[in-house]
């Protein structure tokens, strides 16, 4: 009675601990990010790959194994086993933390997180290996300082590369909607850049791959409305666009104008301005990106592929004498000088407002073209069917206008046809 | 070898000098080999009958010389004469006249590549006599084409003063 008292409490201490080993090592619903001391977004891969390394060592000094483990068929489960025969006797189980069930592990459930593994390792950023990389020559000593999960040096906080795959709103219970979430923002996100990229104009398309924006950036509007940045080119590559339809655009290769990059700024203005048979123009064959803005409270809208840079309206213009009361002046920027167009004055003179001057709080800027054009503000970009758009039939008044909105009941400017009845109107540019 | 290199793109982009003046707290530059001098501003006695853009005439050592109202030509708004203004003696279309400025700046040094064509919307005369735009040291220079300031019967007609 008095062997078999220790033994049993040795077995139930063995029981506990190859419970709590087992959870660590395999627990993939559990908040991995919180039990295992790693900060909060840290990928099952670092677990994984981090602790058996330094725990299944003392396994090989240890080969018998009288307590044969109970549930699971793999070598890491034996080892588990192994590591508690050598251990146990050394931990109190009051010492041992309070954790739900181990969690088994059958053959046909490892290839699939195997598999959810590896997704994850290659979707999450690399700089979790830093992890591994730290040296814990405690935890090799001491087994139980280990398991009562003393603090350990936290890793660095590492910059993330896609900190915005994680929303507060999605809880990270489910390692499966976790990875399939970010897969699909990922490739979300890759799409909508590569679709971008190559819509743009080759010159534009430089921008995009040389300045800021080829990070993540955002036409973000509060931090547009940052007077005090500084005027940097930005290309408006939105993180979010709100999709008005979920219809898949139709793959037209050879209509899409998007094909081809080499062509030079004219032939694309020209190829822009046709407008085919349908009643739409060639930019608007297919679900194509609008960028909305404000001006003296009028919503207008122009299509991506079209513009340029937006520069904050931080410096003062440089008014030039003999120019319409539409020139506002020209804006040094380091692209050259933009000729900043008084849209409000443009687009609507009958309710124009000389207050707009002062109120203008950015210029966008038109691909391929010296013009800039005054807004109030820059709101966001929507993606939008041809459907969506109430396409003018008669152009021959205010070319410019290309339709109406629906959904938003907004103007939709037909930008290239603009940019070239500016040019029209540059007499500079004529005698060149 | 070097030097030969040296000339050959001074050549092909040739250096030119600007004296620069305010106007309006614009920059504007004239090129240097038309400005024969930089006076004070002096007593302008008015002429009856002249044209707006005339101010009047000074006595330049025995010559008489019209002064123009630059800001009048150039559409600005008029201002008053301070410590500062000054008359810079031209020569133009083989005419000697004066134009009246806010300021004398300096003199700049510009290649004909740093020279960007000026817009030139709408239908105001005056947009024909900016030449080109030019930015050096972080501000504008719009540089005036003097010849064009006065069309062929308005030099005649400053010249009859």
């Amino acid at each position: 009675m008095a062997d078999s008292e220790p033994h049993s409490k040795n077995h139930r201490q063995i029981q506990v601990l190859q419970n709590y080993l087992d959870d660590l090592l395999f627990d993939t619903d559990s908040d991995l990010g919180a039990d295992s001391g790693v900060e909060p977004g840290i990928d099952i891969n670092v677990v994984n790959k981090t602790k058996p390394a330094v725990e299944t060592e003392p396994l090989k000094k240890n080969p018998d194994n009288a307590h044969a483990g109970t549930n699971t068929e793999s070598n890491t489960a034996s080892n588990t086993k192994n590591y508690a025969n050598q251990s146990a006797p050394e931990i109190p189980v009051s010492a041992l933390p309070k954790r739900k069930p181990a969690k088994l592990i059958s053959k046909a459930a490892a290839p699939a997180i195997s598999q959810r593994i590896q997704v994850q390792s290659e979707s999450l950023p690399k700089p979790t290996l830093r992890v591994k990389q730290e040296p814990k020559p405690e935890f090799k000593r001491n087994l139980r300082s280990e398991l009562k999960q003393e603090p350990r040096p936290e890793p660095k906080p590492e910059p993330r590369v896609a900190p915005k795959l994680e929303t507060k709103s999605q809880p990270r219970t489910s390692p499966r909607a976790f990875v399939s979430a970010e897969q699909e923002l990922s490739v979300l996100e890759e799409q909508k850049r590569q679709r971008l990229q190559s819509m743009l104009s080759q010159p534009l398309a430089k921008k995009v791959l040389n300045s800021p924006l080829s990070r993540p950036t955002v036409v973000d509007k509060k931090a547009l409305k940052q007077k005090t940045a500084e005027s940097v080119t930005v290309v408006p590559v939105v993180k979010e666009a709100v999709v008005q339809s979920e219809q898949k655009a139709h793959a037209d290769s050879e209509s899409d104008p998007a094909a081809r990059t080499s062509q030079n700024t004219d032939e694309k203005v020209s190829t822009f301005l046709k407008w085919q048979k349908n009643g739409r123009p060639v930019w608007a064959q297919r679900e194509f990106e609008v960028l909305m803005f404000e001006v003296s409270g009028l919503t207008l809208a122009v299509p991506l592929v079209a513009l340029g840079q937006i520069v904050p309206l931080t410096d003062k213009l440089a008014p030039v004498f003999g120019q319409s009361d539409w020139f506002m002046g020209l804006l040094p920027s380091k692209l050259g000088d933009i000729r900043v167009v008084n849209t409000a004055l443009l687009v609507m003179p009958e309710k124009y407002d000389p207050a707009f001057t002062s109120e203008a709080g950015y210029v966008i800027t038109i691909d391929g073209h010296p013009w800039g054009l005054a807004v109030d503000c820059v709101k966001q970009a929507l993606k939008l069917e041809p459907d969506a758009v109430k396409w003018r039939g008669e152009r021959s008044k205010r070319a410019w206008l290309a339709g109406t909105v629906k959904t938003e009941m907004c103007v939709l400017i037909d930008i290239p046809q603009m940019a070239i009845q500016l040019d029209g109107a540059d007499k500079n540019l004529h005698s060149n | 070898m070097a030097v030969n290199i040296r000339k050959k793109e001074e050549n092909a982009d040739p250096e030119l000098q600007w004296v620069t003046f305010k106007l309006a707290g614009e920059k504007y530059g004239i090129n240097v080999m038309q400005v024969q001098e930089v006076l004070r501003y002096n007593e302008i006695a008015a002429v009856p009958g002249a044209p707006s853009y005339v101010i009047g005439i000074i006595n330049l050592r025995g010559t008489v010389v019209s002064v123009i109202d630059t800001r009048s030509r150039f559409g600005l708004p008029s201002d008053e004469v301070t410590d500062s203004s000054r008359i810079v003696i031209i020569e133009a279309e083989t005419h000697v006249t004066g134009i009246l400025v806010d300021s004398v700046a300096e003199v700049v040094y510009l290649r004909q590549s740093e020279i960007e064509t000026a817009p030139s919307v709408g239908n105001d005369e005056s947009a024909k006599f900016i030449q080109g735009v030019s930015h050096k040291n972080n501000e504008l220079l719009i540089l005036v084409d003097l010849e064009k300031l006065l069309t062929e019967d308005e030099w005649v007609e400053m010249s009859m003063f």
